[in-house]
């Protein structure tokens, strides 16, 4: 009985357990320091770095173009940005760890060589030196010097790194453009996914160069990309239609990063109804300001200032196609619905009711509508109202922003020569949607003075790229910034308050040399809705960020922070 | 065989008594104090081995020698006594123990005589928890024992309490290990607190030591009841509660709301939202056009009912024979919320079995199940629950049309159509757990027990978020706007399994009388698979079915994770006592696991204590006031391995890239490295020296326990902050060093006058904790862990009031926007700038000090009253910014607290001077509202948590339908709160910011014994 019973227990304890194993590894993926090893995972390792966390041009909010009603400004347009700035913090932090991942693979590509050809690692290798070298371009644009990590350090060595001269950093990122360029492919066709091209090598070291102020350098590097022929980049025919769906695989795309709804990877309602029309469910929270619509020239080539064709009355009439192809036009049928904010339109026509309908986009009724007045149109399309929800691809370069660099590189090496024009008026014409030959149709460039030129440029570069994220620097890098971002943000008067007579626009609005509008002179003809403030003695550069000047006290900080 | 020769030996006793002369004695015992009868109390004759014992109704009977002048009583947990016969029935009330003394607390895999304990053990019986009336037994340990802070942050149905024993030990994971009856478990809350027969709470290395890597933040032993020979009852137990909120803020009405918020926009820089010919007739126009124009209290609203009920039937079976006892109980609570669609239910089911198979082979077979279920209003995009909403949407929006329809709120914001129709959040969790021990004695003193326990969690979750579509009031068929862009669900399911297995071997020896030596040696495992699985769909063309098929196709997606760890552990325990004076204990436990790696997953934990019982010692034996005196003192170490599963290797985390192939989008896999990994962490482990005083005085009337602990934490898990340009997220690493502080008094009076009984009891204690060591500081947030402060101490600003002037503006360091009416704070670098970098400085400890609880009980004749205080002496709470902070969301309402207490431009500078809160700004938002001492103030409270009042008759007209006894009462919860908020915040010093209340409950019950 005693032996049964103590084999029982005997029994039960091995049964029971005795068998769990201390060896345990994750079991939902893999946690081995032996990656690299083969083709495969060196594809995975790569492909990693083509999502959109590494791949952004810059906020358009932190600009004189864009405002946001409800958050009124940022860190940037408030002068508030400090060393503890998220947006700082996510850009330094998500470029270094880009940069750690391509250095680490290519510490161990070499691991594969034995089961994958030299040329394909190469071709990876080139798409990860591009990725590094767009990381760096990003941290010199906006920190300055900042840490130059070339290969994997240990976390000893991580403490005892100091910010590298930016002019240093820019050799380094050259290297890796020109051997990006050297070893990838010019196109992918049929079944090929399309990965990182020669063209986009050569062009985002066209625009760093344009940053850094590199002429020849930009100048060579767009040429470059002009060279490679129509067959390879050339504009779309559709201005409007670039931004939407149809113009996702556009030959005008030199850099665009896919977005998909069915991938998860997309906005939703919370982020589509800021820019809707509140008639079709939205807020219209997130809108262009008055400065970017007053930039836009009238149709014979002069800003709204010097043009006879400009009435404050009828603003829309006779302007640069692309104003009303990037901004919803006064009592045009929008989503569904005609866009009025007046203050006494208190009904609408809606095409999709078929009636007139309760006007919730002035701010006679919605108290929350029409705070400049403007809705954004670009990129913008039916369907995000029927899904309330976006996957416009991300577009972070495109082949008339080549064609702009390239004029303003030689504009600023003093080589006006046509090429310039017709690089400027290619794009121009597109705009219009004529050949860049049908001067006739479209207000063709023919100044050679540099002083126009570079003011035309200037102009060209913000109504053509608005929020394409390229406004920012480009303010940077002109040193306008401490200009543009310290008037006031200006919008419609109250609707008790609006001259009914003096609607929408009181006057015309001067506008200086640098194409910064000033409406001081029209007093309570038109509402500040917000203050900007930009401290030019330290806001040209972002804070190196704090977490990392307390972890390693031998890194400096810009000045003034 | 022994039983057949001991039945023989009664058979002869029985004869030789029959032959002899005989008298017959018989009465009845009962409890002193509650007039229970007392059933299975022995009743022996002295000088000889026979005896009887009492039946359910507390009656017994039995011959005695015809000499004999006194029958002796005993019953565990009760005083002796030695009744002496006078020929008639005796009426016998016995005296509960000090319980102190003779009371047997449960230990780590084991019991022990209290007065045995060297260790720091508090205790809490079953009473003590059922009579608190929660719902939870987290929140009933509230106040309960000293050395244990319980903190509560919502009143919602089916929450629980966070349990902190002896301050912090790590910065992670700090709840203490729970055990019911010797089996891990993940939360206390699943216990049926009525199955409870008592907790002992392991606060001191040196009896948490034998838990090992899962002692260190103290360990929680739950004993559920178990049935005693001779039992059978049925006992029927309901309850029904109302709860009502314990504060809630109020915010100011809409002209106010509208005015100020001009205000507030001129300060920023712009210019007033709303006209004056608007606000003046805003009332007028909500009257004429009341669907257009809205003046809605929405946190009247979506408080849809002033009293949220909860109810609770419990069904309790005991039956106790000699060779099988059991003890059944099945248990329903029930819980509303304040407003409709939030609900929680949990059905128990406890099923404790001891067999007895043979003289030396008994088994438990114990059967748990718990089911929970909580229903909970959907959270449309983004946005929070209905009490969220309630408070920050400001009455210029609408819930309703004047028809009854759903006005569209702030744009298709609307709490009240999300709880109606916004879908549901469900949790279900059910849990298994079987228990199954044999206990075996192979020769008497040594008891070998083989145990396994399986334990089985299958949760399932469903949320499902409608959309909902607004229509303007005149075009009733024009949608105006949406809550969401598509009806969507989401389901996912978990499976838990834990099998814990356990061998024992425990041998008792008194040797020659004076050596008490008791061995226990244990061999441990415990496996845990976890596997979880998720799946969705958006865009749901109809609404109401909330099922994946009908889903849209096209936006599907689904997840699934797994892991596992185990741990394997053998440990012994040597205790020793010396003529019950001389007390020893020594534990040691060897862990090894699987969450580390191979060369650091071993750790060894001793501790030992000792006691020293002056009592017993000859020259104390005279001093008549003092019953018993006990010093004691402990050293130990335990370890925590709750520290992530895997985090010594170097994972590699999937991603997905979306890349063209021709027209088409594709996703492609990626993988990266995300954590810096760092291979060689290990164990934290815990360090804790203590030393305790037990004593008694007047007859055990009195009692007072005082400990003081001495605890140091090292290796403690920490973020390792890493440069950023390093290019990893932050890994955990061994870096930090935690030190406690602190004491614990418990006090103890126990008496009566008459049939009065009483007792009163209170406890006080307190757990400074400081940080000793650590390598990085981290991000430097609201409260921050710097070496040599208190662990999580607040970190922010020193205010230096409010800026009257624009020259004092001018001439002070200030942040680059301030303006008058703005925060002025110190400039801690002297740069004439503020600065988040250089001029915060910690502002003292966040946790709570001096943490006090207490009751009172007594009882008359078949009454009984019990009282149930709790508190907290010293906290350092920021002001509940909900009540603080106008325009929450930028365009939220505006707490009542607030007009005429900021400081305003439209002010005197008399009152500006005078000013309780800053400028209305949401452009300084960041800067007024940082913390601050401006914000900081006392959180001390104290709490009277429960009162009781029940009788229980006995009437005889029931006895004949089998009705024993019935036991009627009423109690309240939170009555009553002293805080220190100013008078225009009525703000809960538990309750979190925008959170659900804290719940004051009153309610009533009926005990019924069959």
């Amino acid at each position: 009985m005693k032996t049964k019973i103590i084999h029982l227990i005997i029994i039960i304890a091995l049964t029971s357990f005795g068998c769990s194993k201390l060896d345990l590894n994750p079991l939902d993926g893999p946690s081995s320091a032996s990656f690299y090893s083969n083709q495969n995972e060196l594809e995975l390792s790569v492909n990693d770095l083509y999502r959109l966390d590494f791949w952004s041009n810059d906020n358009d909010l932190f600009t004189d173009d864009f405002w946001h009603r409800a958050q009124l400004g940022n860190a940037v347009t408030f002068g508030t940005m400090n060393a503890d700035d998220g947006t700082a913090n996510t850009l330094w932090t998500n470029a270094y760890r880009a940069i750690s991942r391509v250095n680490t693979f290519i510490a161990n590509k070499d691991k594969a060589l034995a089961n994958t050809s030299a040329t394909v690692i190469k071709v990876y290798e080139a798409e990860m030196r591009l990725i590094r070298a767009y990381q760096y371009s990003r941290l010199v644009t906006h920190f300055g010097d900042v840490p130059l990590i070339k290969e994997p350090i240990t976390l000893e060595e991580s403490y005892k790194v100091t910010r590298t001269d930016k002019e240093e950093i820019l050799v380094f990122v050259f290297e890796d453009f020109d051997y990006a360029a050297a070893n990838l492919p010019t196109i992918y066709t049929g079944t090929q996914t399309k990965r990182l091209t020669k063209g986009a090598a050569l062009a985002l070291k066209a625009r760093t160069a344009l940053y850094a102020g590199k002429w020849s350098v930009a100048r060579d590097a767009a040429n470059a990309v002009i060279q490679m022929g129509a067959s390879v980049y050339d504009l779309n025919p559709s201005y409007r239609d670039l931004f939407l769906k149809a113009g996702e695989t556009s030959k005008e795309l030199i850099i665009s990063i896919p977005r998909d709804q069915t991938q998860q990877v997309f906005n939703g309602s919370a982020y589509v109804q800021d820019f809707i029309p509140r008639n079709a469910t939205g807020f219209g929270a997130q809108i262009p300001t008055r400065d970017i619509f007053d930039s836009y020239e009238c149709i014979d080539g002069k800003p709204i200032d010097e043009s006879p064709l400009y009435d404050p009355k009828k603003p829309f009439a006779n302007r640069d196609p692309r104003l009303t192809a990037n901004i919803v036009e006064f009592s045009t049928q929008w989503l569904g619905y005609s866009y009025q904010p007046h203050p006494d339109s208190l009904t609408v026509f809606s095409s999709k009711t078929g009636t007139r309908v309760r006007n919730n986009d002035t701010r006679a009724i919605a108290q929350f509508a029409s705070f400049t007045g403007f809705l954004w149109k670009k990129g913008i399309d039916q369907s995000w109202f029927d899904r309330l929800a976006e996957d416009n691809d991300r577009i972070i370069f495109r082949f008339a922003e080549i064609l702009l660099i390239y004029a303003e590189a030689k504009i600023e090496l003093g080589e006006i020569d046509e090429s310039v024009l017709n690089a400027i008026n290619r794009v121009r014409a597109r705009g219009y949607g004529v050949a860049v030959t049908a001067t006739s149709s479209y207000p063709a460039i023919t100044t050679v003075n540099a002083a126009e030129l570079r003011k035309i440029v200037r102009r060209e570069r913000r109504v053509e790229f608005v929020l394409e994220g390229l406004r920012y620097m480009d303010l940077i890098r002109w040193k306008l910034a401490e200009k543009a971002l310290t008037r006031p943000v200006i919008g419609l008067p109250d609707p008790a308050g609006q001259n009914r007579s003096k609607w929408p626009f009181p006057g015309v609005t001067p506008i200086d040399d640098d194409g910064i509008p000033d409406y001081s002179g029209f007093g309570n003809d038109v509402k500040i809705l917000a203050q900007r403030n930009f401290e030019k003695n330290r806001q040209y550069l972002w804070p190196i960020p704090n977490v990392d000047r307390l972890q390693n006290p031998g890194l400096t900080q810009n000045p003034n922070y | 065989m022994k039983r057949k020769l001991l039945l023989l030996a009664m058979f002869l006793g029985l004869q030789y008594a029959a032959i002899a002369q005989t008298k017959k004695v018989s009465g009845k015992v009962i409890d002193a104090t509650t007039k229970q009868a007392l059933q299975g109390v022995s009743i022996t004759i002295p000088d000889t081995k026979q005896g009887t014992s009492t039946n359910s109704e507390g009656l017994f009977s039995i011959d005695v020698p015809a000499g004999t002048q006194n029958i002796i009583v005993t019953y565990i947990g009760y005083l002796e006594q030695i009744v002496q016969l006078t020929g008639k029935p005796l009426q016998l009330g016995l005296v509960a123990a000090s319980k102190d003394l003779t009371e047997v607390v449960v230990t780590g895999y084991g019991t022990q005589k209290k007065k045995d304990v060297t260790g720091s053990i508090g205790t809490v019986s079953g009473r003590d928890i059922a009579g608190r009336q929660t719902v939870q037994i987290s929140e009933a340990l509230q106040g309960a024992v000293a050395g244990i802070t319980v903190t509560r942050s919502s009143g919602a149905p089916g929450t629980g309490a966070s349990i902190r024993i002896r301050g912090i030990t790590t910065s992670g994971n700090n709840d203490p290990l729970y055990l019911v009856d010797g089996i891990p478990v993940s939360n206390i809350d699943n216990v049926n607190p009525l199955d409870v027969e008592n907790i002992s709470v392991l606060k001191d290395a040196s009896s948490a030591a034998i838990y090992g890597s899962r002692g260190a933040a103290g360990v929680v032993l739950i004993t559920t009841k178990r049935a005693k020979n001779g039992q059978s009852d049925l006992e029927y137990n309901y309850e029904y509660g109302v709860q009502k909120p314990t504060a809630l803020p109020k915010f100011v009405g809409v002209l106010d709301y509208l005015n100020y918020f001009n205000e507030r926009a001129i300060n920023d820089g712009g210019t007033a939202q709303y006209t004056n010919a608007y606000i003046n007739g805003y009332l007028d126009s909500v009257k004429t056009n009341p669907n257009y124009w809205f003046n809605t209290d929405w946190q009247d609203l979506t408080m849809q009912r002033s009293l949220a009920p909860r109810q609770r039937h419990d069904l309790v079976l005991t039956i106790g024979t000699e060779k099988l006892k059991t003890k059944a109980s099945i248990g329903y609570q029930n819980a509303l919320a304040f407003y409709d669609n939030n609900n929680y239910q949990r059905y128990q089911l406890r099923i404790n079995n001891d067999l007895r198979i043979s003289e030396k082979l008994s088994a438990n077979l114990d059967i748990a199940y718990k089911r929970t279920g909580t229903d909970n209003v959907i959270n449309a995009a983004g946005y929070s629950n209905p009490i969220y909403e309630g408070r920050v949407l400001p009455p210029i929006y609408g819930a309703y049309y004047t028809d009854g329809r759903f006005a569209d709120g702030k744009t298709g914001r609307n709490p009240m159509a999300q709880i109606e129709d916004g879908g549901s959040n469900k949790y279900l969790g059910n849990q298994v757990v079987g228990r199954l021990a044999l206990n075996f004695k192979p020769i008497n003193d040594l008891t070998l027990t083989a145990l396994v326990a399986p334990s089985f969690d299958f949760d399932k979750t469903k949320v499902y978020s409608q959309q909902i579509k607004f229509y303007d009031f005149l075009q009733p068929t024009r949608q105006i706007s949406i809550n969401r862009a598509t009806t969507d669900l989401s389901e996912g399911r978990t499976e838990d399994r834990i099998i814990n297995g356990q061998i024992l071997a425990n041998y008792v020896k008194t040797i020659s009388k004076d050596h008490n030596l008791s061995v226990l040696a244990g061999y441990e495992e415990n496996y845990r698979f976890y596997e979880s699985l998720a799946a969705s769909r958006q865009g749901f063309p109809l609404t109401g079915y909330p099922y994946l098929t009908s889903g849209s196709q096209l936006l599907r997606d689904n997840d699934g994770t797994a892991f596992e760890t185990a741990l394997r552990s053998f440990f012994g325990q040597v205790t020793y006592g010396y003529k019950d004076k001389y007390l020893f204990q020594g534990n040691l436990r060897y862990d090894k696991s699987s969450r580390f790696g191979a060369a650091y997953r071993d750790a060894v934990f001793p501790s030992f204590s000792v006691g020293w019982v002056l009592t017993q010692e000859d020259f104390m034996k005279d001093i008549k006031w003092l019953s018993f005196f006990k010093l004691r003192g402990s050293l130990g170490e335990v370890g925590n391995e709750r520290i992530g599963n895997y985090p010594y290797q170097a994972n590699l985390s999937p991603s997905t890239a979306l890349l063209y192939q021709g027209t088409s989008i594709i996703p492609v896999n990626g993988y990266a490295q995300v954590a810096f990994n760092i291979p060689d962490i290990t164990w934290e482990t815990t360090r804790t020296a203590g030393v305790g005083v037990d004593m008694a005085f007047l007859s055990n009337k009195l009692s007072v326990t005082a400990d003081y602990f001495n605890k140091k934490t090292r290796d403690i898990l920490l973020t390792r902050d890493i440069p950023n340009y390093a290019g990893y997220a932050d890994p955990t690493d061994n870096l930090g060093v935690i030190g406690a502080k602190g004491f614990e008094l418990e006090l103890g009076w126990r008496d009566h006058i008459g049939d009065f009984n009483y007792s009163i009891s209170a406890n006080l204690s307190d757990a400074k904790t400081k940080v000793l060591e650590i390598s990085n500081t981290g991000a430097l947030g609201s409260t921050v862990n710097i070496v040599g402060e208190e662990f999580n101490s607040w970190f922010g600003y020193k205010s230096l009031g409010i800026f009257q002037t624009a020259e004092e503006v001018a001439n002070s360091a200030k942040f680059t926007n301030s303006k008058p009416g703005d925060i002025k704070y110190q400039d801690m670098n002297g740069n004439n700038t503020i600065s988040s970098v250089d001029d915060r400085v910690i502002l003292g400890g966040s946790l709570p000090r001096y943490s006090y609880g207490g009751s009172i009980r007594a009882d008359y004749k078949g009454i009984d009253f019990g009282l149930v205080f709790q508190g907290v002496a010293q906290k350092l709470s920021l002001m509940p910014y909900e009540q603080v902070q106008p325009f929450a969301e930028d365009f939220g309402n505006m707490p009542a607290a607030l007009p005429g207490r900021f400081w305003s431009t439209n002010n005197t500078t008399e009152q500006n001077i005078g000013a309780k809160f800053p400028r209305l700004s949401r452009a300084s938002n960041g800067n007024n509202y940082a913390v601050s001492d401006f914000w900081l103030i006392s959180g001390a409270y104290f709490r009277l948590k429960n009162i009781t009042i029940g009788y229980t008759l006995q009437p005889s007209f029931l006895k004949k339908v089998g009705v024993k006894s019935i036991r009627i009462y009423a109690a309240v919860n939170d009555l009553f709160t002293i805080d220190n908020f100013p008078n225009y915040i009525d703000a809960d010093p538990e309750a979190a910011n925008f959170g659900y209340p804290i719940v004051q409950t009153f309610m009533g019950g009926a005990v019924i014994k069959f």
